[in-house]
């Protein structure tokens, strides 16, 4: 395949032809809003494009850790145990995308049954490590995110 | 909705077939920008009797495109209970088409309110550079406290029957915290965010109030400022419900977070001060803690239905660009959700135990402090 310019480079450059030809040219109302919405749009997937595959391998093995955890200091702690097993039954090795979320999903389904185990023991370390996590893979939404606002609200 | 051809004549048998009396000729029919949930338009009617009058339409969008999904029957119920009652500030809602047979979807009614909308004004003014501390916001921080506090004024018993009431502030606010549990399981994608909130804020309730009417998306985007006088016309009623009265606080903290200026920030003490002292609130029920706690369990209905468009478009059911846009306000919501529950546990836990001893101190006979 032909790997430059990369992915995050062609969609940042149909932004900047939305923005620079087509965007100029608006000018209904609604329309000036959806060319707004779609610019917001292609940053972030631009985004996502450049970093979803590495980020998404990071979290689910620091989820997955989480889950062995909680699991080890609340043994017995609902669907934990099912749902790590259903994560080591999951495409992990596998690098193309549809399989990299597939396991993040599962690895997140293990944490949320690992998080409400934590809270509902009222175990204090395991629930502040669970929203120092959490909170991290929040800073990555951000990231994506970048500068956002409501547009077309008023 | 959409068909800018067909809709005039549409819209004038239904005019006709709902009057009775006239007929009616629509001159203009536009459609509106300005709201995210549902698809609005502007209608200039003449009556055959002489009347002139501009009229809006409310209706569902496409269900392929729809992102936010809420009840256009509840909500025509809820606007003519509220009819009846003139405390509540709102453009008179006139019909429904309950069918869609006439203009193509379930769509209400209501007269055009032709003020700005509170957010534009605000806007304005952040714009030009008015401080949030000069009188002109502090009139309009003063009249949307007001505004909040008379929704919650509303005699629960003259809402429609077919508005849940909940058996007890604690029934609610289990079924409000675990719903945060069933709309993630009803995705295919897991989100440990939301299992966190759900249990989190379960683990750490507030002192309890008594339930009341809540709008339910009570910002000042839904707040029209009459021309002549600049009171308020509150509109957007789907997510009207008998909820807990920090609901609408905690919504307008959240939302005016991603959409300034905030009429809350800059001194939140005066802000609910004003509250409390409209509505008879206590300050150990209504305070910074459980606004800040109730801007977390406020979001769920609206953040669920974000999430779920998303997984919808995930799976290819649905499509649109308010669908992916809006994955950053999801994001916005997960950033503030986990900030506030950072900060909150510790006052929320201290907050209950004051209410418990003050309840246990009243004895059996004295109810919830």
């Amino acid at each position: 395949m032909i790997s430059y310019p990369t992915t995050e480079q062609i969609i940042l450059d149909c932004r900047r032809e939305l923005l620079e030809v087509i965007g100029v040219e608006v000018t209904s109302d609604a329309a000036k809003v959806s060319v707004q919405m779609v610019e917001n749009v292609l940053r972030n997937v631009a985004m996502r494009a450049a970093h979803e595959i590495a980020w998404m391998r990071e979290e689910t093995a620091a989820m997955e850790l989480y889950a062995n955890d909680v699991l080890a200091a609340i043994p017995g702690a609902p669907g934990v145990a099912g749902a790590l097993t259903a994560l080591g039954d999951g495409p992990g090795e596998s690098l193309f995308l549809n399989d990299v979320t597939k396991v993040y999903t599962l690895a997140g389904e293990a944490m949320s049954c690992a998080v409400e185990a934590a809270l509902a023991a009222g175990h204090t370390e395991l629930s502040s490590r669970a929203a120092a996590l959490l909170t991290g893979r929040n800073v990555r939404e951000q990231q994506i995110m970048g500068e956002w606002g409501f547009v077309g609200r008023g | 909705m959409h068909d800018l051809e067909a809709m005039p004549k549409r819209l004038e048998a239904f005019l006709a077939s709902v009057d009775g009396k006239r007929t009616a000729t629509v001159n203009r029919y536009a459609l509106m920008t300005g709201g995210y949930s549902r698809v609005m338009a502007r209608a200039d009617v003449q009556w055959s009797d002489g009347v002139a009058e501009t009229l809006v339409l409310r209706g569902d969008p496409p269900p392929d495109k729809a992102m936010l999904i809420t009840d256009r029957d509840t909500e025509w119920a809820v606007l003519q209970s509220l009819s009846s009652v003139t405390s509540v500030p709102m453009p008179a809602a006139r019909y429904y088409d309950s069918t869609g047979e006439h203009l193509t979807t379930k769509a209400i009614v209501l007269d055009f309110c032709a003020g700005p909308s509170m957010q534009s004004k605000l806007n304005e003014l952040f714009a030009s550079g008015v401080p949030v501390d000069d009188p002109q916001m502090l009139a309009h921080r003063d009249a949307f406290v007001d505004t909040l506090a008379t929704v919650t004024g509303v005699d629960v018993g003259l809402l429609p029957v077919n508005l849940a009431r909940p058996p007890s502030w604690d029934a609610y606010i289990s079924s409000v915290n675990q719903s945060w549990a069933e709309a993630e399981k009803a995705m295919v994608e897991s989100s440990p965010i939301m299992r966190y909130l759900g249990a989190w804020l379960d683990a750490h309730r507030p002192p309890p109030m008594p339930l009341v009417l809540q709008h339910g998306d009570l910002q000042p985007a839904n707040i029209l400022l009459d021309p002549t006088d600049g009171s308020h016309r509150l509109i957007d009623w789907e997510y009207a419900h008998i909820g807990d009265p920090r609901e609408d606080l905690g919504w307008y903290v959240a939302y005016s977070a991603v959409a300034p200026p905030s009429l809350y920030g800059f001194d939140p003490e005066a802000f609910l001060a004003r509250y409390r002292e409209r509505t008879g609130a206590g300050e150990l029920q209504v305070n910074q803690a459980t606004v800040g706690y109730f801007s977390v369990v406020s979001a769920v209905k609206v953040f669920s239905q974000i999430v779920h468009a998303a997984d919808s478009m995930g799976q290819g059911k649905t499509s649109g660009i308010m669908t992916t846009y809006n994955i950053n306000a999801a994001t916005n919501g997960h950033m503030n959700f986990m900030a506030a529950c950072a900060g909150l546990a510790e006052p929320i836990d201290a907050l209950r135990a004051m209410h418990e001893q003050l309840v246990t101190a009243a004895g059996p006979q004295g109810g919830a402090a």
